[in-house]
């Protein structure tokens, strides 16, 4: 399909449509990709390129994940919604795609601290700064650019093969990562192999350049361009205007904000809960989010789809309630899965095994490792390091056995079972809020200030509320019964006041605007 | 005689007029909401920059400089056009 005549929706076959969604769908994946595979491989990064006992490493590392993560993408939704407006939806998000796919291959290139010191920490800020631009820039795109082809009525459906593309882009980063440390070993991975998943990036991104540089403009843009009313000043007139302003405020609070909380309690928080609360040891942690992940994916298409015949309100809504009621008696149930305060060990299957390494400064590390078996099959590892030189280290892990494990599944999955509900629908209410001519501008800031800001300090804040909770308790035992379920508090509060919000001020009727 | 109208896709059907002045007044709400989210933050944040914890000040910052404006702000200004009737259907 090629030139850029404009043609009615209504005109585009199936077959370009659904050539449309591949080019857009595998893109925003990629993008999404490079995105999470920086955030799961931290640990690994953190040691490469910000040592902890550096100051000026550490505090370009904390500001590597809160600016990035959060305050860059609004921005990033601005200049590019903009130039979205100004010259066209195909052409900007092939250059936010560049973007994403150069600094994440380029990551993977730069020298640890130990040989090019400050530089490296400051190379990798910089290019995680550009990886949240693109990003921000990345979404409206695609979705705009899905929307505006696909037929009056329908939106819903089609637009919700981009909602898929960032719970797979996470499926993917965790499976390459998985699939990467379990071919190199622990060892090989921590030294140079964690390069492998940022390097891969380059092809997935070429890749996906040569099909969206086979694709068209946009018909609606361009029937706007060929007409001549395409924006002079998308900004102006997103955030300027009071009749499209209030609209701006409306899709941020009362659809998503709550969206954006409920996706990464979800998915993010319910991996940080299961890894550190529950103590689940790294591969297993992972494969139970990945499986909920891929079991749950299909849902995104179905409750699009489902939003085209009654309404995205509805949906968005009930996805948002069932989490605000439900979240606390799903943690306390993952969290009793492996709460060792209830579980009987099997005391004589207890092994200990001690090993000692000779450090590098001449100094003898001894690793003590207690393995606990209890009656239902789980085992807890204790891991005690200890050397003259260094504060003693103790790490402890669960595996679930079979039984626990699939419940562990399971309960996550519900959890991304409500992330499609609120998430699946979001791209269609947000397109259809906005007019073409500033439809990219419009869209992108809140959806980037609900996701990036309110939904992305989701782990943080909760982590914040727990430790709270945990002090609180320490001075005074017992004044907060559950204090790991503390942190559940922040999503559903704001999911609350979005859910108000949403109830009263949205119309579950599809919004129709001006030039449509 | 007062006609009761009825919104289509209202999960509770309520008549229109008592729908309108519940969103109008519920204006105040959503201000005053933003003004206490903007005392809390603001107080809690300045707590975390003085933090000796280097990743609570960023933190810290982070809150005050980036969530509570927007939350402050677009509250307010929901509330202030939800007062004047403009998410009237």
């Amino acid at each position: 399909m090629t030139g850029s005549k404009a043609r009615s929706p209504q005109a585009v076959s199936n077959r370009t449509l659904f050539s449309v969604i591949s080019a857009s769908s595998v893109g925003t994946l990629i993008e999404w990709y490079d995105f999470y595979i920086f955030g799961s491989l931290a640990a690994i990064l953190s040691s490469q390129f910000f040592p902890k006992d550096n100051p000026t490493a550490a505090l370009l590392s904390t500001l590597a994940t809160f600016a990035a993560g959060f305050v860059v993408r609004p921005f990033g939704a601005l200049v590019f919604g903009r130039l979205g407006d100004l010259v066209g939806r195909k052409y900007t998000f092939l250059v936010t795609l560049v973007l994403m796919g150069g600094s994440t291959f380029a990551i993977g290139l730069i020298p640890g601290y130990a040989t090019i010191g400050f530089w490296a920490p400051l190379l990798v800020l910089l290019l995680r700064l550009v990886q949240g631009l693109a990003l921000g820039g990345e979404y409206g795109g695609a979705a705009t650019y899905v929307a505006e082809y696909a037929p009056e009525g329908r939106r819903g459906y089609y637009t919700s093969f981009i909602q898929t593309t960032a719970t797979l882009g996470l499926f993917v980063s965790l499976g390459v990562i998985l699939i990467t440390r379990e071919t190199l070993g622990v060892d090989t991975f921590s030294d140079w192999g964690w390069r492998v998943p940022f390097l891969l990036s380059i092809l997935l991104v070429a890749v996906s350049i040569v099909i969206r540089l086979r694709m068209a403009e946009s018909p609606l843009f361009s029937k706007l361009k060929s007409e001549g009313k395409v924006s002079k000043n998308p900004l102006a007139e997103s955030f300027g205007k009071k009749q499209n302003l209030k609209m701006v405020l409306l899709a941020l609070f009362g659809a998503t904000a709550g969206q954006g909380v409920i996706w990464y309690t979800g998915q993010f928080y319910a991996l940080s809960f299961i890894q550190k609360a529950c103590n689940i040891e790294f591969v297993q942690s992972n494969m139970i989010v990945a499986i909920a992940l891929l079991a749950a994916t299909p849902l995104f298409v179905v409750f699009g789809g489902l939003s085209d015949r009654i309404g995205r309100k509805s949906i968005m809504l009930a996805g948002m309630l069932l989490g605000i009621v439900t979240y606390r008696p799903i943690y306390d149930k993952m969290y009793s899965l492996t709460d060792l305060s209830k579980q009987q060990e099997v005391v004589d299957a207890r092994t200990i095994d001690r090993k000692q390494v000779k450090l590098g400064n001449g100094d003898t590390q001894i690793t003590t490792t207690t393995t606990h078996i209890y009656t239902d099959g789980l085992i807890a590892k204790d891991v005690e390091k200890t050397a003259t030189s260094a504060k003693p280290e103790l790490t402890k892990s669960v595996t679930l056995p079979d039984g626990s494990f699939w419940l562990m599944v399971l309960l996550v999955f519900v959890q991304v079972v409500y992330v499609t509900m609120v998430y699946g629908p979001i791209a269609a209410f947000l397109v259809e809020l906005f007019p073409t001519r500033i439809r990219y501008t419009s869209m992108s800031l809140p959806y980037h200030i609900g996701n990036g800001i309110f939904g992305g300090l989701t782990p943080f804040i909760a982590t914040a509320l727990v430790a709270t909770a945990t002090k609180a308790n320490q001075a005074v035992p017992g004044s907060v019964a559950k204090p790991y379920l503390e942190g559940l508090w922040y999503p559903i509060l704001v999911a609350s006041i979005c859910f108000i919000i949403g109830i009263l001020y949205l119309n579950n009727k599809k919004y129709t605007t001006a030039d449509d | 005689m007062t006609r009761v109208k009825f919104r289509y896709g209202q999960a509770v059907a309520w008549p229109i007029q008592e729908m309108e002045l519940l969103k109008k007044y519920l204006g105040v709400v959503w201000i005053l909401l933003g003004v206490y989210v903007g005392y809390d933050r603001i107080t809690d944040s300045l707590t975390k920059i003085g933090s000796p914890q280097l990743e609570d000040r960023v933190f810290g910052w982070v809150v005050l400089l980036v969530l509570t404006p927007i939350v402050v702000g677009g509250l307010i200004l929901f509330g202030k056009y939800a007062l004047d009737g403009e998410y009237d259907s």
